[in-house]
């Protein structure tokens, strides 16, 4: 599974990134996160605002932190 | 020495302004649990939208396939749910324009979004008053409708944007709450707004009925999301509010009477072109517009030209403009920045003539 969060190192970003580790490991999944910080490489995924989560190049949350049974939920 | 004086007795007056804004909103009147009551209610709601509204429905109806009218209608009035703080409308402007969306719309969204997200409008009702509070919106939204508009005509045929309608499907709410469970929640929380300030009975029973519904539609992840995005937002904008409307106390010790009677005094052209002009270049950080204006009314600024002021002020500033020009090009930018001057001095000036009919 590719995961990856989107966002250029606010505080958003890094709670986006404990909610999503916690829900895989919660899941016991396969996964590793991968953080895109360069503004260029974001703006290729279309994203209006950061953070933004994207779960196999499929943007599924942005501008927003959801708990993490809500990523659970996404996850699977 | 004298200048050591001269910024002693500023810093001074700051503070002083600062406690009566704080502490004393409205002659006569003393610290009021219902004010502070009001703002925390729209900062709540301000993080329901975050939360549960769909940024992404919204947007659809902005994209380059959309209906003209229609999308300019609906950008006009779209910063409500898209822009919760007027610090957010410049970097969304960017990015929906890059992504596609028409001059039109892009315009629209990026003059009235600072004037009629729930926060600035709050503020404005409680700390100027009803009159300029409606006055703020109704200009906005028609203004925003007549600069897009015109945008559009002029600029419409040198349009070479590309479609992308992929950043208009991309958003998905993740909440569970069905859409008419959301618009009852949302009319209770609106309702609350209005009703608090002045009336606690119908309030009671509003905020027993918003109870219920947190109980049966909501689940607890849903409600701490919505905890949390609130806080943040206060986070991130009361330390501000709180250093501009020191900054306002400033303002309004170094702006004399005199200055403002003679220049905005009255409910003219003129006044309000100056006005219009001032706020233009002027840069308000979130919500600062209001504790300013209300200095400048207290020192004897017309009504008038104050609601040119609040309709040019927060949608346009010096820092603004730069950005909007690497945006949108010179030519482009020009005549926006002129458009917003001219029809703001406007609107103000019918709105001072119809204050004084009232």
């Amino acid at each position: 599974m590719d995961i990856k969060i989107l966002g250029k190192g606010c505080k958003k970003c890094d709670l986006l990134e404990n909610h999503t580790q916690k829900a895989i490991e919660a899941l016991n999944l396969e996964a590793s996160i991968e953080k895109v910080k360069d503004q260029e490489a974001i703006d290729g995924f279309n994203v209006l605002q950061t953070p933004a989560l994207v779960i196999n190049g499929e943007v599924v949350v942005q501008g927003r932190v959801p708990s993490t049974k809500k990523i659970m939920k996404l996850l699977q | 020495m004298e200048i050591i004086e001269f910024l002693k007795d500023l810093l001074i007056d700051g503070l002083i302004f600062l406690r009566n804004y704080t502490f004393y909103p409205k002659d006569g009147e003393t610290f009021s649990l219902m004010r502070i009551l009001s703002l925390f209610i729209a900062f709540s709601i301000s993080g329901a939208i975050i939360v549960f509204m769909s940024q992404g429905a919204i947007l659809k109806h902005m994209g380059p396939k959309a209906n003209k009218i229609k999308a300019l209608f609906v950008a006009s009035i779209s910063g409500v749910v898209l822009a919760v703080c007027s610090c957010s409308v410049l970097p969304m402007f960017a990015s929906i324009r890059k992504k596609g969306a028409g001059i039109g719309p892009a315009i629209a969204f990026l003059f009235s979004g600072p004037a009629i997200n729930v926060l600035a409008l709050t503020l404005t009702f409680t700390d100027i008053g009803a009159d300029i509070a409606f006055a703020r919106i109704i200009g906005a939204v028609m203004l925003a409708f007549i600069i897009g508009l015109t945008m559009y005509f002029i600029y419409n045929k040198s349009e070479t944007v590309q479609e992308d309608q992929k950043l208009f499907a991309s958003m998905t709410t993740l909440s569970t709450v069905k859409p008419y469970q959301k618009t009852l929640f949302f009319l209770t929380l609106f309702a609350i707004l209005i009703f608090g300030v002045y009336e606690p009975l119908p309030t009671l029973l509003f905020v027993i009925l918003l109870i219920i519904q947190l109980a049966l539609w909501f689940d607890l992840e849903d409600i701490k999301e919505w905890g949390f995005e609130t806080f943040t937002l206060a986070k991130k904008i009361l330390p501000l509010f709180i250093l501009g409307v020191f900054f306002a106390g400033i303002l309004s010790s170094l702006v004399t009477e005199e200055l403002l009677s003679n220049y905005v005094g009255e409910n003219s052209y003129s006044a309000n072109l100056l006005a219009s002009v001032i706020g233009s270049a002027m840069y308000f950080a979130t919500l600062t517009e209001v504790p300013i204006i209300k200095a400048l009314l207290e020192n004897g600024m017309h009504r008038g030209p104050a609601v040119a002021l609040l309709l040019a002020g927060p949608s346009l500033s010096i820092p603004n403009m730069i950005i909007i020009t690497k945006v949108l090009g010179i030519k482009r930018s020009t005549t926006y920045i002129a458009l917003v001057i001219l029809s703001s001095a406007l609107v103000g000036l019918a709105a001072g003539a119809i204050f004084y009919l009232l």
